[in-house]
């Protein structure tokens, strides 16, 4: 009985193991056979091997934003597809079993049709026939880059991925993919040229970086990264963990100053004013904080020469230079009560009919003296008001003629002979007219006090008002608040001053006078009634003919530069505005009073309208 | 020819019935030969666990990274709407009433 059982264990016991050994065989031949299929099911795509590639990443172009955070450029990729219309053909034709490769080709063509008819749909730019026919005959005579469609979206992109030979890999269906990072602004135009952009250097092509995005490249744009990739069953290809790794390091967001609203408030107002007026070739116009220097909007509008409509392009705002004309008479006027020649708005100076030096005679002056008849003195705040050049003639050559040295070198303290550092490149550098000049001459004095013989841009005019509206701390203007990541502040770059004092804020006081003058009862008249006070003076230059070096041509056209500038609300100072216009040659005056003051009453009404002006209501 | 083949034939037979073992006196061994072909079998599936789950974690990525790019688009979509000039054309070109404010909203301010 012993026997048995120990015989009866023994025997099932070695069946046991021998099921386990059949376990065994079969796992290790099932394993053998998928290494043999492995290595020879390739075919003549790539044979399977651990070899893995390097791939560059790209990083993400960082963002400029408004003062609130909103998107003013951002970057998304954007494809072109084209097809190898020779791909699998050679295959085919070299088949041994001819007839499977003509099938083959057949199939391939009908895949080809399906596709025409699916880019007839999606793209809708051409019809299914023609589309096949390019692949047809690109197939026919050996093309193998047929571009299909250019910088696509991503969703479009997506879309065409589905259909035939492009769902396929690019050894099979043929398929090419290029992407590029493509700037959306999604605000249009607007303060399209402050923000920029950057281009590739090629020929003809002297500036390639332009704007915030030219300036603050090296921010924006990051750091490329690695990456290895190996391929694993299924022909699908994973990070390979053993290679290094570098992550890709995104650019840095830009925080800028501009506020949207205002931005778009500032670009119809100019809009507006100048679209219907051929004459005028250009505009710019600036909104600036009072107390902080940044800088809320920015505008520039040239005439686009071909269908005459205005576009963002050139950045008048801070590289045109010109010849600034009365709105630097505020500049004298201020010099000469700091140093003491002009104690009041209310002092007076011998009227002489106008007639300075050589100089033009004034008709303002003769106007005055013959609606007062017996005065032979007129106040300043009478000459300020309606702009009169005898009156800032007569007050600097009184005050400076024994030293006008002096009197240059003040308006070097206002930064207005400086190019001083901005966000911006491509700033103008002021030209101001000084004793040391082989220029000049005795009538220079005179002709610096009323504005001319001398070149500012706008920005040099607005910042120098800004500290007047500041009581006379001059702050710097600039354009970018703070860079950030994610939304977190790297960099803060915020407010500077330029001149802590470029006057008492007494006289700063006085001066308000004389501006509101200007509005309530001169040159400026247009925005008498505006829905708050504004304080301002309207200029009107004419510029030197190129190539003619006079200020008229033999037809008795003028290039002229109009500009109001000013802040509001007047009794507390929160925005200073310059607008600028720039005519075309022609007869007719661009006078500061007209389009330049009619912008600046749009901007200031809207922004009440929309309470962006702090008025205490409740 | 006919031997070789009645060889092959042989050997076959003698791997299905577990007689190559015990002819090369393998069989003390069984069970480290079992254990290392189990380890064996064991890592290569491991592996493919692992790629497999790598293939998914790629896949997922792409996802992301189509759903970033589909986001920013989707945000400048809206932010130009955002634009108050846009607004003002769209309602007046439906015919809306609806216009730019005359005067600033009154702000309540808690006491």
């Amino acid at each position: 009985m012993g026997r048995k059982s120990i015989a009866e264990k023994s025997r099932r016991t070695s069946n046991g193991l021998w099921v386990v050994y059949l376990i065994l065989l079969l796992l290790t031949c099932v394993v053998f056979a998928r290494l043999v299929v492995i290595q020879f099911s390739a075919g003549d795509e790539e044979i399977f091997s651990q070899k893995s590639t390097r791939h560059v990443l790209e990083p993400k172009r960082g963002a400029i934003l408004s003062d609130d955070g909103s998107p003013l450029a951002i970057s998304v990729p954007v494809y072109t597809i084209a097809l190898d219309c020779t791909v699998m053909k050679e295959s085919y034709a070299r088949m041994k079993d001819r007839e499977k490769g003509s099938r083959l080709e057949t199939a391939w063509m009908e895949k080809a049709r399906l596709l025409s008819v699916g880019l007839e749909r999606i793209l809708g730019k051409k019809s299914a026939s023609d589309y096949y026919e390019a692949i047809r005959s690109g197939r026919a005579s050996g093309k193998q880059y047929l571009v299909l469609c250019k910088d696509i979206d991503h969703a479009t992109y997506t879309a065409l991925l589905d259909l035939p030979l492009l769902n396929e890999s690019s050894f099979r269906g043929g398929k090419i993919v290029e992407s590029r990072t493509y700037r959306l602004l999604p605000y249009g135009t607007l303060a399209k040229r402050a923000i920029g952009y950057v281009r590739k250097a090629e020929q003809g092509v002297t500036n390639t970086h332009v704007g915030l995005e030219g300036r603050f490249d090296y921010v924006l744009h990051g750091h490329d990264g690695e990456i290895w990739y190996r391929q694993v069953d299924g022909k699908k290809k994973v990070r390979d963990y053993r290679m290094p790794y570098k992550p890709a390091e995104d650019g840095l967001d830009l925080r800028t100053t501009i506020n949207i609203d205002i931005q778009d408030i500032a670009d119809e107002a100019l809009r507006t004013q100048i679209e219907n007026d051929e004459m005028i070739e250009a505009g710019c116009c600036m909104v600036m904080e009072v107390a902080t220097g940044a800088i809320k909007a920015m505008v520039n509008l040239r005439r686009d020469t071909t269908n005459h409509r205005l576009v963002e392009g050139y950045n008048y705002a801070i590289g045109r230079l010109g010849e600034p004309g009365s709105v630097f008479k505020t500049v004298t006027l201020m010099t000469l009560m700091e140093d003491g020649y002009v104690k009041s708005m209310s002092d007076r100076i011998p009227s002489n009919h106008g007639q300075f030096m050589t100089f033009q005679a004034d008709e303002h002056i003769k106007d005055y003296e013959r609606e007062h008849p017996g005065e032979k003195t007129i106040p300043i705040i009478e000459g300020f008001k309606v702009s009169s050049n005898y009156m800032f003639q007569y007050l600097a050559w009184q005050a400076y003629k024994d030293n006008p040295k002096r009197y240059i070198d003040k308006l070097y303290t206002y930064k207005l002979g400086e190019k001083f550092d901005f966000d911006l490149d491509g700033m103008g550098q002021p030209q101001i007219l000084n004793p040391d000049n082989k220029g000049w001459g005795l009538t220079s004095l005179p002709s610096v006090a009323f504005g001319y013989s001398t070149q500012e841009t706008p920005l040099h005019i607005l910042t120098f008002y800004n500290a007047l509206a500041n009581k006379g701390r001059m702050m710097k203007p600039y354009l970018v608040e703070s860079i950030e990541k994610n939304g977190k502040t790297v960099e803060y770059r915020g407010p500077g001053i330029l001149n802590a004092a470029i006057c008492s804020p007494a006289t700063a006081d006085t001066l308000k006078r004389g501006l509101k003058s200007v509005v309530n009862e001169g040159t400026a008249k247009r925005l008498k009634g505006a829905e708050v006070e504004v304080c301002g003076k309207t200029g009107t230059s004419r510029a030197l003919i190129d190539g003619l070096g006079t200020f008229e041509d033999n037809l008795g056209r003028k290039k002229n530069q109009g500009t109001f500038v000013g802040y509001f609300p007047a009794d507390d100072p929160q925005y200073s505005v310059i607008a600028v216009v720039y005519s075309k040659l022609s007869r007719q005056n661009a006078y500061g009073g007209i389009y330049p003051a009619g912008a600046v009453r749009y901007i200031v009404d809207e922004m009440f309208h929309r309470g962006m002006i702090k008025t205490g209501q409740q | 020819m006919k031997r070789v083949l009645k060889y092959i034939a042989e050997f076959f037979v003698m791997v299905f019935k577990g007689q190559l073992i015990m002819n090369m006196h393998l069989e003390r061994k069984f069970t480290q030969i079992a254990y290392t072909i189990c380890l064996l079998i064991v890592i290569v599936l491991a592996g493919l666990v692992v790629d497999s789950q790598l293939v998914k974690v790629e896949s997922n990525n792409r996802k992301l990274h189509d759903l970033e790019i589909i986001h920013t688009q989707k945000s400048y979509e809206y932010q130009r709407l955002y634009r108050q000039s846009t607004v003002s054309g769209m309602l007046r070109e439906r015919g809306s009433a609806v216009d730019k404010p005359s005067k600033p909203a009154i702000n309540l301010v808690e006491q």
